[in-house]
């Protein structure tokens, strides 16, 4: 049920106003740059935003998919046990200002897993009280693969508003009722022009242009296709023989999803929480039971990783779950490069 | 709903089953089928999926082995304490497809308490199933589970029990007490005419035996199609979200835990299980 787009254009002097409408829905995460680490963070005001270059390191996952979180407390009573629900704590509401295209697709593959037939209350509970306000990319990093998943087009994405600089003004195009909403009646807003629907268009076109030189188009069937050929090829052992297996490239990733379920106790042993924490396939233990590792090997997590991006999804949802940031090999240790697989795999 | 939060139930008896594994008795009212399991939650020490060991209507009952800190904590504890129950998860055996037909179960230690409800499920509807043999295969004579009411599966179902080493002494050569065979499940396969015509086959045990076991099947006749095995993995949540559990883009803890072994190895990444089966 996708809202008719609509497209303002929002001057760049009066975008603190902007800024200000946005912050009534409530906390404002902004793409910026906080204590060298680049990411989401709060923020108070539009200039300490960064909506210029490209997407930023960290992605946008842990705001709708913490990397720990309680699930609910337990006290010892009398009679048995009793529970406290602690899913009524993840009532903050944000707004995400800044989302680039890659982690806009990131989300559309987590609602894939953690909002599709089964719903994990958590995630959706945060998903819905987050507005999404996206900006298209300036420039683009080396590492930048996204045109292989669609590039810079947002016919397969959720956003609420999504920005685009267009020199003077930032097109400001609505893609929710909720967005919509949300500017009713602003006069900072402009009626967008035919030039400014362009220069928007010319500025995509042109980013796009730079992350097509980062890898080669390969047809998404002829990747299905090559996976489905090279799962007993040596080149997984190869990688393997690089790996550290130490999991990063699962915590970057926007799209890596697995967590672990334990139990936490209090020093008193009668109160304790369930916790869920990020867990990596990449680790050892990930698929261990008592008595057998089913992925003991190396070879066996850095091949499955790969798979549950290019191969796996695409069976089950019809989709590639990589969305080309390139965040994964640019936090490798082992620089092992996410589009070199890619090439020898096709290759 | 938040679905992550378990159902408090009490424990209403417990029953030693064999050195290491007990059968709880739960006082838990769900609604469930053969083959499906539960997240069973000891608070304060976490959850682990366990099969169900009961057939619906009955007392609802986990049989457990003691290998971690969830089974562990289980393990020490009574009738009157309180233990979490989520679920049931899962697809479990194909029931209604062996209806009037024949079965041949082999189970290997611990793998028998899945296949407990669909004994269970046989003996109250005799006549509706065809010839049913059981091939169970326990480590010693003591590890044999469910050992008091085998007895009453004994005039129904036939039943051929195996045991990997009694306690034989290697100068006397002395059994003990133990008057029965001795062996792996699979050799004891081997040596027993199992029903092949109109027949399916439930395997659940450990991983190396159920590759062997399915080999052994394929080999005796059996095709991929009729033969059903239960994947053992680390479901963590039981809802196809914390991804421990995934197979080759399936979900254990949806789309099994009981495949059929057809299914199972067109897999692009080979279940342990069947691995060789063909080659």
């Amino acid at each position: 049920m996708r809202h008719q787009p609509t497209a303002f254009a929002l001057p760049k002097g009066r975008v603190e106003e902007f800024f200000q409408r946005i912050s009534s829905w409530g906390t404002v995460y902004g793409s910026t740059v906080c204590e060298g680490k680049s990411g989401f963070f709060p923020v108070s005001r539009w200039h300490e935003v960064r909506l210029d270059g490209p997407r930023p390191f960290i992605p946008p996952k842990k705001l709708f998919f913490p990397p720990e979180i309680p699930l609910f407390s337990f006290r010892r009573g009398r009679a048995g046990y009793e529970i406290e629900d602690r899913l009524e704590e993840m009532h903050e509401k944000r707004v995400l200002l800044g989302l680039r295209l890659c982690d806009a697709r990131g989300i559309a593959r987590m609602d894939l897993y953690l909002m599709g037939d089964v719903k994990d209350p958590y995630y959706v509970k945060m998903r819905e009280d987050t507005l999404l306000i996206g900006v298209t990319c300036t420039t683009a990093h080396s590492s930048c693969f996204c045109t292989l998943f669609g590039g810079l087009d947002r016919g397969d994405v959720n956003y609420d508003l999504w920005l685009t600089d267009v020199g003077d003004a930032y097109l400001v195009e609505v893609g929710s009722e909720r967005g919509s909403a949300l500017l009713e009646g602003a006069d900072f807003l402009e009626e967008a022009n035919g030039a400014h629907i362009t220069e928007a268009e010319r500025r995509r076109r042109y980013v796009e242009d730079e992350v097509r030189r980062n890898l080669p188009a390969y047809d998404h069937d002829a990747i299905f296709r090559a996976f489905s050929e090279c799962y007993n090829d040596a080149l997984w052992e190869w990688y393997a023989e690089r790996c550290l297996a130490c999991g990063k490239c699962n915590f970057i990733c926007p799209t890596c999803h697995c967590f672990d379920v334990y139990d936490e106790v209090e020093f008193n042993l009668k109160e304790g929480r369930r916790m869920r924490k990020w867990d990596a396939c990449h680790l050892y233990m990930f698929a261990a039971v008592h008595g057998h590792n089913f992925r003991g090997e190396r070879s066996a997590r850095v091949k499955y990783r790969v798979y549950d991006k290019f191969y796996y999804p695409r069976e089950r949802y019809g989709v590639f779950t990589c969305v080309g940031c390139g965040r994964c090999f640019e936090t490798c240790s082992a620089r092992i490069d996410l589009r070199e697989i890619l090439k020898e795999v096709m290759m | 709903m938040n679905t992550y939060i378990p159902e408090m139930c009490e424990i209403t008896g417990v029953r030693h089953e064999a050195p290491l594994v007990k059968t709880f008795f739960i006082d838990w009212k769900g609604k469930y089928e053969p083959g499906q399991f539960v997240e069973l939650s000891v608070l304060g020490y976490g959850e682990a999926p366990i099969s169900i060991s009961s057939r619906y209507g009955e007392p609802f009952a986990l049989t457990v082995r003691e290998v971690g800190s969830v089974t562990g904590a289980l393990h020490r504890m009574s009738e009157g304490d309180y233990v979490g129950i989520r679920g049931p998860f899962g697809k479990g055996w194909p029931m209604k497809a062996v209806r009037g037909r024949n079965l041949v179960i082999v189970a290997g230690g611990i793998g028998l308490a899945p296949l407990r409800p669909v004994i269970k499920e046989i003996l109250a509807n005799r006549d509706d199933y065809g010839k049913v043999i059981l091939l169970y295969g326990a480590r010693s004579p003591w590890d044999i589970l469910y050992r008091r009411e085998m007895g009453e599966w004994l005039p129904h179902i036939n039943v051929e029990v195996t045991v990997d080493r009694s306690d034989v002494d290697a100068e006397t050569m002395d059994w003990g007490a133990w008057k029965g065979k001795v062996g792996l499940v699979t050799r004891l396969l081997e040596e027993t005419e199992v029903p092949l015509e109109d027949a399916y086959a439930f395997v659940c045990g450990p991983p190396i035996m159920m590759r062997f076991v399915a080999r052994g099947l394929i080999e005796k006749g059996f095709t991929s199609h009729r033969i059903y095995v239960s994947l053992e993995r680390n479901m963590k949540c039981g809802m196809g979200m914390c991804g421990h559990c995934q197979l080759s883009g399936r979900y254990v803890c949806l789309d099994g835990p009981v495949f059929r072994l057809e299914e199972a190895l067109r897999f692009i990444e080979k279940p342990e299980e069947t691995a060789g089966v063909m080659g």
